[in-house]
């Protein structure tokens, strides 16, 4: 067991961890925040998304102890009252069914449209591609992604 | 020691579960509590609560609830906050008056119709006649609105706050008029999922997300075949490592159906879910395992014995006319078929896990499933405790799709704690999740049909071979006079069980396949040849001498004038039969789902598609899916599009990639990087329309699943010629795979 000081959605944390933890599991069994899913374990879903310095980095695959004092963010720190224009188009559009991949859904696409505020088809496909969803709700991420730029811009 | 006293106690505290909603005019002390039944309260400060005993896995079947309720008892469904309601021993009697609370069959929607409504009836009555005896009034010139009671003489109101503690005095009665649909305000109208609001800030609580006082993690190394056992391991070096406590063995339970029993193994306990992961992983390389008589067993080796069976005697369900002798010597051409679905996983985006905490009289779990009622009593017998004794809290799903009807993980979460005394977190890896499913079963349909000197479709021998007993024949809804269906059961060489739509997504990709190629045969245009059996069956039970007032006959004429009307509309919206470029073609396909009309106006849902599809340079595509729908009164229009738009990507998986490949009786493929699933790239273009409709509604999450694949692979034929018979595609690439 090792000392990590970390900075998630803008607080400081002090966790006592195995350096190889990956960051998911220090974020959902050491500090209790739940928001980000376990989905394969491989960086293969996405579903464990959160942005590290404003990068989406898929946190089941990041040991603890190369994460440093780089800035965290998590679905609970990605607004402050859940009104970050990906989370309003994401309610509006009625996205979610079963739910459990949509917070990595909406970390990768608030990521995407920070890079690219008016992204295209095929670059929506391409920021997307790594984050399953079984419910099959990507006609609705698309529709919501392209609302809100909509939001962005007014 | 924990009593049955303080284990209630504990139970309040761990048991909160999640709620919906608002809280309007919050901040009263102690305001008083009306429950005029098990699920619904209303508190003097005008808190109105909904207490979902429904699973919950993306259907949005609690949403539909609430708007049932919101109907009848005259308020808006973001005014109803909701709950969801543990299964204990109070329940049978819920039950036995509102139906199961178990979720499978898109069966819930159906159940919940009436009872929902008029419960919601039953309260707004009760606060009517109590704002009429406060008012001094006749209870006719009482109205609910928007959670209030008006008096309608003058602007006098009371809320419903105001009047419960009064309500409760009164007497409920159970006759209550139902409002009309044309009255209808809530339901009908697209209502955003109840649950989304939280979903997209992270805070939806499923029961990965749950933890209890004194709870301990563990992760287990399951028999990698269904008769395997550990031989011998070597434990002393992960007993070392940080966060590990224990190594202990559990037994499989070996029930007559895979939906009841579980898989045994090592368990590994400890104080956190990556310790335990990280132990697995090393463990698992220690174990000398004996494999047991499946370890011989491989897909290929099912499959030649599909192979054998052809030649052997067959069990024979249905028959009439002479097949026999209309194949032998009345057919002018023939063709003989053979449609091919491989093993597939569920891969539900939440692995399975559950929290269970058992004691020697006492059973308390925490667990999303599609069944805590079935799962209950089946732990009960399991565990030798008493039903009366167990207390389940349901969580809504991280997906279900039929997978979590079987709560193996329960049971083995259950073993797991009565051995260490201890309340345990059991997480399945997604590598246990894809590698011990509960798959969709291993399907060969062969289909031999004939035509005489005219090109009528005049003659059938259907066999069917399944390792599951669900669905074993394919409702056969085109009328013809000389048909045969036989059907053979196989032993699985893996554990199988039910997955989205239940057994239609082989039979229907079989029979709605092979109408099409019978209608090339024929020369004939695929929607007419359709209509023209179709006719024939309804035409024969509208014989003179039918029996109009049994059921079957009555469900069999609404439901094929059903199929009639909604291909005749689709063909309206895709504009059938016009000319498309080379290489473009549109493919056809219709199915049935439910329960043959049972409790629901003797009629199923019905859905028919056509798939718009190119094919160049070795590659198909889909230009658009168009989908047209009769599932009744449509609860909740967003909700329904959602399930057709997920039911066409739930298909496109099998569609592209390949299933579930068994060597040694292990399952090969273990995590999404090799049991691949469609992604945002592949979805394809989707047009839905609902057929307006006042029947009884239908649940709508598995009634798209049956046609896509016929609909697709008909349309891979119009475009190519090349005619795909086995799952997944191979003779073409998909172009966004």
């Amino acid at each position: 067991m090792e000392k990590y000081s970390l900075n998630v959605n803008k607080k400081k944390y002090s966790v006592e961890v195995a350096p190889d933890t990956p960051l998911l599991w220090v974020l959902r069994d050491t500090l209790k925040m739940y928001g980000t899913k376990y989905g394969c374990g491989i960086a293969q879903c996405g579903a464990c998304t959160v942005h590290v310095n404003g990068l989406p980095m898929r946190s089941c695959s990041i040991p603890i102890r190369s994460v440093g004092n780089k800035a965290i963010v998590t679905i609970e720190g990605l607004s402050e009252d859940g009104d970050h224009s990906v989370q309003r188009a994401w309610e509006e559009v009625d996205v979610p069914q079963c739910g459990y991949c949509q917070s990595g859904q909406i970390m990768s696409a608030a990521a995407l449209l920070k890079r690219i505020p008016n992204p295209t088809d095929d670059e929506i496909n391409t920021a997307m591609k790594g984050n399953i969803c079984r419910c099959g709700t990507y006609p609705r991420i698309r529709q919501a992604i392209k609302l809100a730029v909509k939001i962005q811009k007014s | 020691m924990i009593t049955r006293r303080n284990f209630i106690k504990i139970s309040g505290l761990a048991g909160g579960g999640l709620m919906f909603g608002f809280h309007l005019n919050a901040g009263v002390e102690n305001p008083f509590v009306y429950k005029p039944n098990l699920f619904i309260e209303i508190t003097s400060d005008n808190l109105i609560t909904l207490k979902i005993l429904e699973q919950e896995m993306g259907q949005g079947i609690g949403t539909s609830i609430v708007m049932f309720l919101a109907e009848e008892l005259e308020v808006d469904v973001d005014r109803v906050k909701t709950e969801f309601l543990p299964y204990t021993k109070n329940i049978p009697d819920y039950t036995k008056k509102y139906g199961d609370c178990d979720s499978g069959g898109s069966y819930s929607t159906i159940r919940k119709w009436e009872s929902m409504r008029k419960a919601g009836a039953m309260v707004k009555d009760i606060l009517i006649r109590t704002a009429a005896r406060k008012l001094k009034v006749n209870v006719t010139d009482c109205f609910a609105k928007n959670g209030y009671v008006f008096n309608k003489k003058n602007t006098t109101k009371y809320s419903y706050g105001e009047l419960c503690e009064a309500a409760s005095h009164e007497e409920l009665f159970e006759e209550v008029k139902l409002k009309g649909i044309a009255s209808f305000k809530t339901i009908g109208k697209s209502t955003p999922d109840i649950k989304n609001q939280f979903v997209v800030k992270g805070n939806l609580k499923y029961s990965i997300d749950e933890s209890v006082p004194d709870m301990v993690y563990a992760a287990v190394i399951l028999n990698p075949t269904k008769d395997a056992k550990v031989k011998e391991y070597e434990a002393d070096e992960i007993l070392t490592m940080d966060g590990v406590s224990r190594i202990i063995e559990i037994d499989s339970v070996v029930k007559d159906d895979d939906f009841n029993g579980s898989e045994g193994g090592l368990v590994i306990v400890g104080s956190s879910t990556w310790s335990v992961f990280k132990a697995k992983r090393i463990l698992e390389k220690k174990i000398i395992w004996d494999f047991g008589d499946f370890g011989s067993k491989s897909f290929n080796g099912i499959k030649e014995e599909f192979k054998k069976a052809l030649q052997s005697p067959l069990t024979e369900s249905k028959q009439w006319g002479s097949p026999d002798e209309f194949f032998s010597s009345k057919i002018v051409r023939e063709i003989s078929v053979t449609y091919e679905v491989p093993y597939l996983a569920h891969a539900l985006m939440e692995p399975l896990n559950a929290i269970v905490h058992v004691t020697d009289e006492t059973c308390e779990i925490w667990a999303g499933t599609q069944s805590p009622q079935y799962t209950s009593i089946n732990l009960s017998r399991i565990l030798n405790i008493p039903i009366e004794n167990f207390i389940f809290h349901t969580y809504p799903s991280g997906g279900g799709f039929g997978r979590r009807f079987c709560t193996d993980f329960v049971t083995q979460a259950a073993l797991i704690s009565r051995q260490i005394k201890k309340p345990v977190k059991l997480t399945w890896t997604r590598e246990d999740e894809i590698q011990h499913g509960r798959y969709q079963s291993l399907r060969e349909e062969h289909y031999r049909g004939g035509l005489d000197k005219d090109d009528e479709f005049v003659a059938l021998h259907y066999k069917g071979f399944s390792t599951s007993k669900y669905a074993p024949g394919p409702n056969f809804v085109y009328n013809l006079p000389n048909y045969k269906e036989e059907y053979k059961l196989f032993d699985s060489i893996v554990h199988d069980g039910t997955w989205r739509s239940v057994g239609q997504f082989h039979t229907m990709f079989g029979r709605e396949s092979f109408i099409d190629e019978m209608a090339h045969l024929a020369g004939k245009d695929p929607l007419e040849f359709r209509v023209k059996y179709l006719q024939k069956e309804l035409d024969y039970y509208n014989r003179p001498d039918a029996d109009t007032e049994n059921d079957f006959v009555k469900y069999r004429r609404n439901q094929i004038t059903i199929y009639i009307n909604v291909l005749n509309f689709l063909k309206e919206k895709v504009s059938w039969g016009r000319k498309l470029p080379a290489g473009e073609g549109l493919g056809l396909a219709i199915s049935d789902y439910g329960f043959n009309g049972k409790q629901v106006g003797h009629r199923n849902s019905v859905c028919a598609q056509v798939a718009h599809i190119k094919v160049s340079n070795g590659e198909w595509e889909i230009k658009n899916i168009t989908v047209v729908v009769d599932c009744g009164l449509v609860v909740n229009p967003s909700g329904a599009n959602a399930q057709v738009e997920g039911s066409i990507n739930w298909v496109l998986s099998p569609m592209i990639y390949d299933g579930i490949d068994i060597e040694k009786g292990q399952v090969l493929p273990s995590n999404f990087h090799d049991f691949k699933v469609l992604r945002i790239s592949g979805a394809p273009a989707v047009e839905i329309h609902f057929i307006p409709s006042t029947d009884h509604p239908n649940g709508m999450g598995e009634t798209a699943v049956p046609p896509v694949a016929p609909a697709i692979l008909n349309g891979i034929f119009a475009a190519s010629g090349i005619r795909v018979r086995r799952l997944p595609i191979k003779e073409l690439k998909y172009k966004y795979a």
